[in-house]
């Protein structure tokens, strides 16, 4: 550090002893001017992530009365809705998550292999858009050609095909998410698929193991904290996203960033302590995923 | 781009293995052409329909126009969502950068051990999803949510958590890049002050990380949707909110939305593209 070069070594005589007083206020001010330069951090970071959390946690467990309660949490747990709404929410975080994981895995690996071409960096470069093509206009895009009147729909039902797939259901929806979820893996896993050194690859084939084991005994474990990472992201993208499904149905599918809203912002009756005690919820089943990934990766490295 | 030959690809195996290599580009190609093929069917029928007159009959459509296009540049209500998604964008950019800097500044030179704390902070705008925390912003400044300004300021503030993790990474890797502890030390050795050292010395250095957390920043940001959504009762439209009012409307009006949005997309991201790319040479 570099205030340490001020630091005079223990001589105890008065005049070292005024340097050091002189040296200490030099760094509490110096500290001062610390805290002071981060101090709009530190505010933005308490207003805009904290204190709404903070208010989330408490008013969840008072009711519309302004009492104490835990009856938020028990109605959420007895009602059949909402229990819906959280099973619909996992199903559907877990499923694009894994799928567009697998799909993503090879679209990284791919695109590492081609990396260096120009259609390489053409796709790299699409792949990066896409990524962030998600939300209200990825929801009018599939519209546009899986809704009723959709261009494929249309095309399909030329060739004889109908009820393929319906862009409002469960499956449909997932299929949205898949869509927004594919580029974001791609892009998560490319920079672990590129550390992966090419010589291991070559030394692994030279020891004569086949690509089938390179892949699982080299491959699979060096990169599996990054897969794990990834499969956190895609997990956690997925539980708190809102705008898709909300434009893609209006708000009627039931999950629940879209409860949570209805509740707070809905037509029908406001219940913000409701809300609260749902965003609780939703909020301690990314904590728990957080903490089953901390704990997999210190498994891991031990 | 830069043009590396394309003979320099690894081939040190000889003749068979290097057939071998290209046949494994060839299906890697292939494999991301055409996943990617199939994410992009639905931005490309909304573009061509954004285009079409009439497309109800045949796989392509029996005539083309302008006309959604035209109209919708030309509307004032589209000008004035897109005026108040660049203003918020633009803010929440330049706010987050400006207060990270510093902290990212203290971090690299005076307390390297503040990393786990701010490690901490890393991640609660992922724990905490914007559904989440607009709640309670809601109930926190409803005083201040229902003027104009008061609105747009709060807005800014939200913004900036969803862009913290994503800029905070983006300059860290550069004062790694950069070794900015290294110049900091030497500057003050040939007798500079700290403050002259950062104008004149780090942040000269930093212009690409800048620009390009900058960029990255608004890529994320003129998608939000929830935060607009859930504080601001109609008193201003952004891209996202005006899109999402013509969804009973016309199909060719809000596709002609959707790809001028995709195509605002594409040019930050060739942006982005075209400063990583000239930092990766330099």
């Amino acid at each position: 550090m570099t205030t340490q070069i001020f630091e005079p070594q223990t001589t105890k005589s008065d005049y070292s002893k005024n340097i050091d007083s002189l040296t200490s206020t030099r760094r509490l001010l110096q500290n001062v001017e610390i805290y002071i330069l981060i101090l709009p951090f530190i505010t933005l970071v308490i207003l805009f992530i904290l204190a709404p959390l903070g208010w989330i946690i408490i008013n969840a467990f008072y009711n519309d009365l302004g009492e104490l309660t835990l009856g938020n949490i028990k109605d959420i747990f007895s009602s059949k809705f909402y229990l819906q709404a959280i099973g619909l929410s996992l199903k559907i975080s877990l499923y694009s998550s894994v799928i567009s994981l697998l799909i993503g895995f090879q679209g990284a690996y791919s695109l590492e292999v081609i990396k260096d071409s120009t259609l390489g960096r053409i796709l790299i470069a699409i792949n990066t858009v896409l990524s962030n093509f998600s939300g209200v206009p990825l929801a009018f895009a599939m519209i546009i050609v899986f809704g009723s009147s959709g261009v494929m729909t249309l095309v399909l039902a030329k060739l004889g095909l109908t009820n393929i797939i319906d862009i409002y259901s469960f499956n449909g929806i997932l299929l949205s998410y898949i869509y927004f979820q594919i580029p974001l893996a791609t892009l998560l896993l490319f920079p672990a698929i590129s550390g992966l050194e090419k010589h291991w690859q070559e030394n692994a084939y030279l020891l004569g193991a086949s690509a089938f084991q390179y892949f699982f005994k080299v491959g699979l474990p060096v990169l599996s904290p990054a897969i794990m990472g990834t499969f956190i992201i895609l997990f956690a993208n997925a539980l708190g996203a809102y705008a898709t499904a909300y434009a893609l149905t209006s708000g009627s599918f039931n999950i629940l960033p879209i409860r949570i809203a209805a509740l707070i912002a809905g037509n029908l009756t406001l219940q913000p302590n409701m809300a609260a005690a749902l965003a609780l919820i939703l909020v301690s089943l990314m904590f728990i995923v957080t903490i089953v990934h901390q704990y997999l990766l210190g498994r891991y490295h031990t | 781009m830069s043009n590396q030959p394309a003979n320099t690809i690894n081939s040190p195996m000889g003749g068979k293995q290097r057939t071998k290599s290209e046949v494994n580009k060839i299906y890697h190609s292939l494999y991301i052409l055409i996943l990617l093929t199939i994410i992009t069917i639905p931005i490309a029928s909304t573009g061509i329909y954004a285009i079409s007159g009439n497309w109800s009959q045949s796989i392509l459509p029996e005539s083309w126009t302008f006309q959604w296009l035209l109209q919708i540049w030309t509307d004032e209500r589209f000008l004035w969502a897109c005026f108040y998604s660049f203003l918020l964008c633009i803010s929440g950019a330049l706010l987050s950068i400006t207060l990270i800097f510093p902290v990212l500044l203290i971090v690299h030179t005076k307390k390297p051990h503040w990393q786990r704390w701010i490690n901490f902070v890393l991640v609660l705008p992922f724990a905490v999803p914007p559904i989440v925390s607009s709640i309670g912003v809601l109930n926190l400044y409803s005083d201040f949510l229902n003027n104009k300004i008061g609105a747009i300021l709060i807005l800014i503030g939200c913004y900036f958590t969803i862009v913290l993790p994503f800029v905070y990474r983006a300059l860290d890797s550069n004062f790694l890049a950069i070794g900015v502890k290294d110049l900091i030390e030497s500057s003050n050795l040939m007798g500079a002050t700290s403050l002259k050292t950062v104008f004149y010395v780090v942040m000269p250095n930093l212009k690409t990380g800048f620009i390009v957390a900058f960029f990255i920043s608004v890529s994320f940001l003129i998608g939000e949707f929830v935060y607009v959504n859930i504080l601001i009762g109609g008193q201003f439209e952004t891209i996202q909110i005006y899109l999402y009012s013509l969804k009973n409307l016309s199909g060719h009006l809000s596709s002609a939305v959707v790809i001028s949005y995709f195509f605002i997309l594409l040019i930050i991201t060739a942006i982005i593209n075209m400063f990583s790319g000239s930092k990766r040479r330099g």
